[in-house]
């Protein structure tokens, strides 16, 4: 298969960037999006020219690295999956591709499609530790999770982080990526203790990285590779309001060092 | 405590959805009201002049409701703006996925719907439009002096058939923008789930379409009433 590739070509954060095209020549339809990425970046080193440079780690979709809006769509044409989950077979032969970085003002472009995603992880260390008792790892049956709770706890513990639905969000907003993270300790009798001073703390710094604000469009949840529900960011709103309530009314403790 | 939370992103979703609720609250007791004026000048005159009447309880109401206005003004150009900054650089190409045309022309549909209450409070509140309106005088029972004619100035004001098409076009407009301000206040609040979200989605649309066809029917009915009365004479 042809195509011909339309690339965000961007030196660093502080050079405006622009679109490039270059031809993608005999690609087998059953590669990877990232693989085909590879083999123009060979010719392109071949003709001594700067290869494009990209984001990609596990290529089998659960560690969140990739990155690329393919076509205006955050992780590309197909449902639930990451961009280096997309094959060539996806698109058709002769079709222009245009592959551009996710875009927002907390994720600053890098080097043309790699951008700084760390915002995400200080929203993650914002949210602090859970108290868990050391010593001897806990009897398996010592704290009894029910079935139905344990599996939606685990359904936004799928969330990798990679950032898609800040991507695909009109305002750039990362609440999909909270919710999820606030959900899945919330949800959990180990996540109780310090509840209510995790979801004030994520979202104080969520604000604070300059991510937008949702709009109840969910976008976020049809670009999602792990298709997180944007009902989660209902229930972050639940918590993150009676969170505040309860603060409102409690002093916070002199002596409370690191929470 | 609760300067930070109100600033917050969240804590500026809560203000949008309570006070959205609020002015659409009183948008369906508008309609209620008004639509008495479809059962004579007695009902809608006596109704207008109880209104009237109690100044202290109408003023207060007015002043509530116009903070509530201008706090969902004000609240909705800051997230705005923020969401604005918060992609400074555009997408060349962009494939929307689910998001409806109301949900993303909000604050262009708002400014329409703020141009019309600016122009209906002209009209037919202060009447600086129409100065004629505040001479239109006629009786109640059980009231001595004469009282403000709603019943004719409604008539009159609807007579016009660009008035009437203005007003119908603006509740359309009003009804655009419930049609995702109803369900996305719910998500706001954190009242939706997984069970609901797609109920929710079909009641904003049916409660929206309702308050339409609700909003309308009183400038068409009496546009054609007053038009109709002419023709058959």
């Amino acid at each position: 298969m042809n195509f011909t590739l339309r690339v965000w070509r961007q030196p660093n954060s502080r050079t405006p960037g622009r679109l490039e095209s270059y031809p993608a020549r005999n690609i087998d339809p059953n590669m990877s999006f990232l693989e085909m990425l590879d083999v123009v970046n060979e010719q392109l080193t071949l003709e001594n020219r700067e290869p494009i440079a990209f984001d990609h780690d596990c290529r089998e979709g659960i560690c969140g690295m990739c990155s690329l809006v393919i076509d205006g769509e955050a992780h590309g044409p197909e449902e639930r999956v990451t961009s280096c989950q997309i094959y060539m077979r996806s698109f058709k032969d002769g079709a222009t591709i245009t592959v551009e970085p996710f875009r927002s003002k907390a994720f600053p472009i890098l080097k043309d499609l790699i951008v700084d995603r760390s915002a995400l992880d200080r929203i993650i260390q914002s949210g602090g530790f859970i108290s868990v008792n050391t010593g001897q790892a806990p009897d398996a049956n010592a704290l009894p999770i029910g079935k139905d709770l344990a599996e939606q706890a685990f359904d936004v513990a799928h969330c990798i982080g990679c950032g898609a639905c800040v991507a695909a969000c009109k305002n750039a907003s990362a609440m999909l990526f909270v919710s999820a993270k606030v959900t899945h300790l919330g949800l959990l009798p180990q996540g109780q203790p310090e509840r209510d001073r995790r979801v004030r703390a994520m979202v104080s710094t969520m604000d604070a990285e300059h991510f937008g604000n949702c709009t109840n469009q969910y976008e976020c949840e049809a670009v999602c590779p792990k298709g997180i529900s944007a009902a989660n960011i209902a229930r972050l709103n639940r918590d993150y309001a009676l969170a505040s309530l309860k603060g409102m009314f409690t002093k916070k403790s002199e002596s409370a060092g690191g929470g | 405590m609760f300067k930070q939370f109100v600033a917050s992103s969240l804590g500026r979703k809560y203000l949008m959805a309570l006070t959205g609720t609020i002015l659409f609250s009183f948008m369906v007791v508008h309609m209620l009201g008004n639509f008495q004026v479809l059962l004579g000048p007695e009902q809608i005159n006596t109704y207008a002049h109880m209104l009237q009447s109690k100044k202290p309880l109408l003023w207060s109401f007015r002043l509530f409701l116009g903070l509530m206005a201008l706090t969902h003004i004000t609240v909705g150009i800051w997230l705005w703006l923020d969401n604005r900054r918060a992609r400074p650089d555009h997408y060349r190409q962009e494939r929307t996925q689910q998001a409806g045309l109301a949900s993303r022309t909000m604050i262009y549909s708002g400014a329409l719907i703020l141009a019309f209450f600016v122009y209906h409070i002209l009209h037919f509140t202060l009447r600086w439009l129409n100065p004629e309106f505040a001479g239109f005088t006629g009786r109640i029972p059980g009231v001595e002096e004469p009282v403000a004619d709603v019943y004719r100035m409604m008539n009159q004001g609807f007579f016009d058939a660009g008035v009437s098409l203005t007003y119908i076009v603006a509740v359309a407009l009003l009804a655009w923008h419930l049609s995702h301000g109803i369900p996305s206040l719910f998500q706001s609040l954190g009242l939706r789930n997984d069970a609901v979200s797609r109920f929710l989605d079909r009641f904003g649309w049916a409660v929206a379409f309702l308050l339409f066809l609700g909003l309308s029917i009183i400038p068409a009915a009496l546009f054609a009433a007053v038009r109709g009365a002419i023709y058959l004479r």
